[in-house]
């Protein structure tokens, strides 16, 4: 069931910890209206789309069709190289069924589950993720690579993808 | 700690449980033992730096979803701290 753009609205500006008077002053309208567009009643004139979409830390096309984001992979130099800690692993499964599922691990905790003796991080089941070694994506995540890190698809159409951002 | 299930018919389960009690020394323990049980031995150490990584991230990320599971048919089952 898709999201409306309503729900999408809500959704991200709760990720962003804001209050709806607070969207509402970033964009200079009534918190009436921000209610309105989140209980779908009403929609975002157009002309602020590109702003709500910037405070809402996404791009017009994600908040109007909630697809999923695609980064592309960048390499960071040491100085740009973000903390691990405030990074984050995201692995998307989704099966030819349309069954799909969303992990979002602080990349710390994926670390630590990796680096930890005798414990292991991996995607086990009828995915085509099962060979797929964390550990070394976690290499590249040192060396400053990060974004679209993989993507796996089976013969049956089972897609795995691992983000880092 | 939330867990939300919601079946495409929407029928909701909501379980809520304070994080200060899935989230404290003693389940820590309790999961050191049962992950034990079940031959993985991740240490008490690692466990305590994870509950701890994840109590941060609760607070900076308040609405963060650690996990989201959709079937074909829309059920959802939703985790949150």
């Amino acid at each position: 069931m898709k999201k409306t753009l309503g729900k999408r609205i809500a959704e991200l500006r709760k990720e962003k910890g804001l209050k709806q008077d607070a969207l509402a002053e970033k964009l200079s309208v009534s918190p009436q209206a921000v209610s309105k567009w989140e209980n779908d009643l009403t929609c975002p004139d157009i002309s602020l789309l590109p702003l709500l979409a910037e405070t809402l830390d996404v791009t017009v096309d994600q908040l109007l069709t909630g697809n999923d984001p695609t980064p592309i992979v960048q390499i960071s130099s040491p100085e740009q190289k973000k903390d691990i800690k405030d990074m984050v692993l995201r692995i998307v499964c989704e099966s030819y069924k349309g069954d799909k599922a969303n992990i979002n691990l602080p990349l710390s905790i994926a670390e630590a589950l990796l680096t930890s003796e005798g414990c292991s991080l991996k995607l086990n089941g009828a995915f085509c993720g099962n060979d797929i070694d964390l550990k070394e994506i976690l290499n590249l995540v040192h060396h400053g690579v990060v974004g679209n890190l993989m993507e796996a698809e089976d013969q049956k159409g089972d897609t795995v993808r691992i983000f880092v951002e | 700690m939330k867990i939300n299930i919601v079946s495409a018919g929407g029928k909701a389960v909501r379980l809520r449980l304070p994080n200060a009690l899935a989230l404290n020394d003693l389940t820590v323990g309790l999961l050191a033992k049962a992950l034990k049980k079940r031959g993985v031995s991740i240490r008490r150490k690692t466990l305590v730096k994870i509950k701890r990584d994840i109590k941060r991230y609760t607070r900076s990320h308040k609405d963060w979803k650690w996990l989201e599971v959709t079937s074909a048919s829309g059920d959802t089952v939703t985790m949150q701290f």
